[in-house]
């Protein structure tokens, strides 16, 4: 696996590499080049101003739904079960290992109360979102750059500027993108991106009734999110696949990884 | 507000658990046809390289026909591209502002280069003497096309002849990598997605390339066939041997990779495997069936027969048009299974959804039948405009 | 040079040279200026409009309300996780009102028993079972829930006053003032209720079903003779069943 992992790796390096002197020698003939190569050195250094990530402590998590009925009020997501920028699974296992999921619309209604199933051995809720990948595949395909991180880690989409490939919907391992119906553009969690900057917790985690999901800046020593990491045992999404998400879980079971 | 009726349709047959954005399967008819089309483009085009390059001389009849087709299926290769995006308006960014680590932003140029640098000069170096004496002798508004056609350039001395040859096989020789470069892309679009266990692989540029130059042959066949028909022309024989000779070739190079591809899936057996394992089973009819029974076997034991015993013309010119017909079909349902299919199981792993696509609609088969019979219309117009068979050769 | 290559690389110049003059035109001015973006495009995102607003707006007008709820177990949970986004009421209270659910199964989507739910983190009922006849905002204060019923067990000493069991049981309340029982006490059939106040689901009231207990005020010879009260004889009546197989406790003269 991990021989794998490289190998990928620097095949996408490579092709980065060749990616941008191609596209270096293309820009030479082009009207402001300089503003452009600047923008192909690629990636901010962490260390210098926020790293937003976010985090769940799934052993918190009651999955009443309200992060996700939240999120699209907040964030006028079609009312549709087949769009959703937060959602919520419940896995249930049973003793002899068969893994059960399901997210009645994706829990925006909540979860009814399971028959009682003697099989079922375990079961828990996991609230999804972006992950806001540091190596966020998405933001890689965009034909445009239309998709991008924004100088403080959170993977947006400018919508004035999508052309609805979907792409980036092929490319994420969390299917965490959609194509909104009405503006026919890429559409995803934004970490309220408009609720953060002006010092407001993000929709979900303001509804959140246990506390569970936390959201905060990787960067600072003293904030919420990395004392959370620290204290808890936390783990990510699909790791394997390198995409390095800043949504940290805690008490995340293996069946769900 | 867009109708939904086919995703609540889509959401009652969900097998298994998919990820809630999933039910709506974002890649349709038309991006197999995208797919399709320029593989058709890069298979038809190396086939005329074959002559002019490696001088294959029994394949004269056919090259300009190839270059035609090719250039012909070309000029329709970005509209399906175009026609499924949510903004078609916004197509220009990918020309403006391409972001240099996205295959399909890179694509925009690779086909740019193809269609501008590659096909066209080729066509234009190839035809130039023809354009030159036919803006001469044909009269009304012809003569006029023919006349912005020479760019103004009149010279057909021997000397200036000789320099089209010359600049015609290097771009030829050019073109060979580039035709590669434009397939062996559209392979890596789907073959670059670590997302999805059943496009990442790196075999797909090459399995992709090869599947083209195998339709792209068998479109050639096919075209050559038809349009001898229509004129009614007597057939090439040693020609039609010719290609069926590469086609048998290219066809086992092509089912061995895909082949290879697969053994290796299944003897890896990761964790994917279990979902695949059932997607080959849901993919029964389009992928044992069309693709690999009637669309690479029946063929190959068709060709492979001919290389071993020759029956007599009548059966060898219909088993060859069967051969294209099926190939073509073949991989038609090859791109549908890579796009399709790839998008049918959850990348949760643990169920799939369906897809419907309506006959009407933006992203309906009825556009798709359209834009696949456009190029043959714009190939109708083409070899009106320069038909080979008036071209002077010495 | 030949001609035609001339001629040829004079029209690819116009090409490029068009490509450039449309791309001057065409790419957003902020366009690379923090990476392969519009720049502009972060500011896009910080404007869109922010529907849940800062609950200090609720304290605000809705003071005892917020003075309540600071005391119970839903102290920190936000006014808006129950009651929607606020945003619109603020601007306009009489017009946009605030979501409210008093349904059952609203209070389950948390509550419900589930095994996926950590007991420690939260209370949970089998809502299948628990009170089924009542709504939960009869007995739990959604607010503060424990103090309606601490209420409830500060008023023991009234304990015959119907009025405290119909703060839960408010459905059967209803059945039974449109009979003939109405006006029997709820101790009469139940007995008294102290320790099922106190913890209602640990301390069930006694439920009577057998014959002889509907006997005591309607058999023939075993009740007291009082005006208005139906005699039976019990040694005739449909001896196969229990009285209750027919009529429904609450209101005799309905039947199942």
């Amino acid at each position: 696996m991990e021989k794998e992992n490289t190998k990928v790796s620097s095949r996408r390096d490579f092709f980065k590499k060749s990616g941008a002197i191609a596209g270096g020698l293309l820009l030479v003939s082009m009207l402001d080049p300089l503003k452009q190569i600047k923008a192909l050195a690629g990636e901010k250094p962490k260390g210098k101003g926020a790293w937003y990530g976010i985090g769940v402590d799934l052993e918190k998590c009651i999955g009443c739904g309200s992060c996700a009925k939240a999120c699209k009020t907040e964030n006028n997501v079609p009312k549709e079960p087949f769009f959703f920028r937060s959602w919520v699974e419940q896995y249930s296992v049973t003793a002899n290992g068969v893994v059960k999921v399901q997210s009645p619309n994706g829990g925006v209604d909540g979860f009814k109360q399971p028959v009682l199933d003697k099989e079922i051995e375990k079961s828990f809720f996991i609230p999804k979102s972006c992950n806001h990948c540091a190596k966020s595949p998405c933001e890689q395909v965009c034909p445009v750059g239309a998709t991008f991180i924004s100088p403080d880690g959170v993977v947006l989409v400018d919508e004035t500027y999508c052309i609805g490939c979907g792409y980036c919907v092929q490319a994420c391992p969390y299917a965490c993108r959609y194509l909104h119906p009405v503006k026919h553009t890429a559409d995803k969690c934004t970490l309220c991106y408009h609720r953060i900057k002006k010092g407001l917790a993000p929709a979900c985690i303001t509804v959140c009734p246990t506390g569970a999901k936390i959201y905060g800046d990787l960067n600072d020593k003293n904030s919420d999110l990395v004392k959370f990491i620290k204290e808890h045992n936390c783990t990510v999404l699909k790791p394997h696949l390198n995409t390095k998400p800043k949504f940290f879980y805690n008490a995340l079971k293996e069946e769900a990884e | 507000m867009g109708n939904f009726e086919n995703l609540y349709q889509a959401l009652q047959q969900v097998d298994g658990f998919i990820y809630p954005n999933e039910i709506e399967l974002r890649w349709g008819i038309l991006i197999v046809l995208y797919p399709y089309i320029t593989g058709l483009v890069a298979g038809a085009f190396i086939l005329a390289s074959l002559n002019r390059v490696f001088n294959v001389k029994a394949l004269n009849p056919i090259y300009e026909i190839s270059l035609l087709a090719s250039f012909s299926f070309l000029l329709v290769a970005t509209m399906p591209l175009v026609a499924h995006l949510g903004r078609p308006d916004r197509f220009y960014e990918m020309l403006m502002t391409p972001h240099f680590t996205s295959a399909m932003a890179i694509f925009g140029f690779v086909y740019l280069w193809y269609l501008m640098v590659v096909l066209l000069l080729e066509i234009w170096f190839d035809y130039r003497r023809d354009i030159v004496l036919w803006s001469n002798e044909k009269k009304g508004p012809v003569k006029y096309i023919y006349k912005i056609l020479t760019l103004g350039v009149f010279d057909i001395s021997p000397k200036a002849v000789k320099w089209d040859e010359k600049i015609g096989y290097i771009i030829t020789v050019v073109g060979i990598p580039s035709a590669f470069l434009l397939h062996g892309y559209v392979g890596f679009i789907f073959g670059s997605l670590k997302a999805n266990p059943w496009w990442s692989s790196v075999l797909m540029p090459v399995v992709f390339l090869f599947s083209a130059m195998v339709s792209g042959i068998s479109l050639v066949l096919f075209l050559y066939m038809v349009i001898s028909w229509i004129r009614k022309q007597k057939l090439d024989m040693q020609c039609l041997d010719t290609i069926g000779k590469f086609l048998f070739y290219i066809l086992i190079m092509d089912f061995t990779l895909e082949a290879l591809d697969q053994v290796h899936r299944i003897y890896v057996s990761e964790e994917s495997f279990d979902i695949i394992s059932i997607l080959m089973s849901k993919l029964f009819v389009t992928l044992t069936i069309m693709q690999v029974l009637l669309g690479t076997l029946v063929p190959v034991g068709i060709l492979g027969f001919f290389q071993f015993h020759k029956p007599n013309e009548i059966i060898r010119k219909i088993s060859y048009f069967l051969v294209s017909i099926l190939v073509l079909v073949g991989i038609f349902f090859m791109r549908w299974n890579v796009v399709i299919g790839g998008q049918l199981f959850s990348k949760s792993f643990l169920g799939f959804t369906t897809y419907k696509a309506s006959f009407f609609g933006a992203e309906g088969f009825g556009i798709a039948i359209l834009l696949m019979a456009i190029p043959f219309g714009i190939l109708a117009f083409m070899l009106w405009l320069l038909p080979p068979w008036k071209k002077t050769h010495e | 040079m030949p001609n035609q290559l001339r001629n040829l690389i004079i029209v690819f110049a116009i090409f490029v040279g068009l490509f450039l003059t449309a791309r001057h035109f065409l790419v957003p001015k902020t366009f690379g200026d923090l990476g392969h973006y519009r720049a502009d495009a972060l500011q896009y995102n910080i404007d869109h409009e922010k529907k849940f607003v800062d609950t200090t707006l609720c304290s605000n007008c809705h003071t005892d309300i917020s003075n309540s709820k600071y005391v119970g177990a839903h102290k920190l949970i936000n006014c808006q996780t129950c009651h929607g986004a606020g945003n619109k009421h603020i601007e306009n209270p009489t017009i946009n009102k605030m979501e409210k659910s008093s349904e059952r199964e609203f209070c389950a989507k948390c509550h419900a028993k589930n095994l996926a739910r950590s007991s420690t983190v939260i209370k949970q009922v089998d809502i299948t079972k628990h009170n089924i006849d009542s709504k939960c905002v009869n007995c739990h204060n959604p607010h503060s829930p424990e103090i309606k019923m601490a209420q409830v067990a500060s008023n023991q000493n009234k304990k015959d006053e119907p009025a405290i069991c119909i703060m839960c049981h408010d459905k059967i309340d209803k059945i039974k003032t449109k009979g003939m029982h109405k006006s029997v006490p709820c101790q009469s059939c139940h007995g008294e209720g102290l320790n099922h106040i106190k913890s209602p689901s640990k301390s069930n009231m006694f439920k009577p079903s057998k014959r002889e207990f509907c006997g005591k005020c309607h058999g023939i010879g075993i009740a007291p003779k009082s005006k208005g009260i139906k005699q039976i004889d019990l040694k005739e009546h449909n001896i196969e069943n229990k009285c209750i197989d027919c009529h429904i406790g609450h209101n005799p003269l309905e039947f199942k």
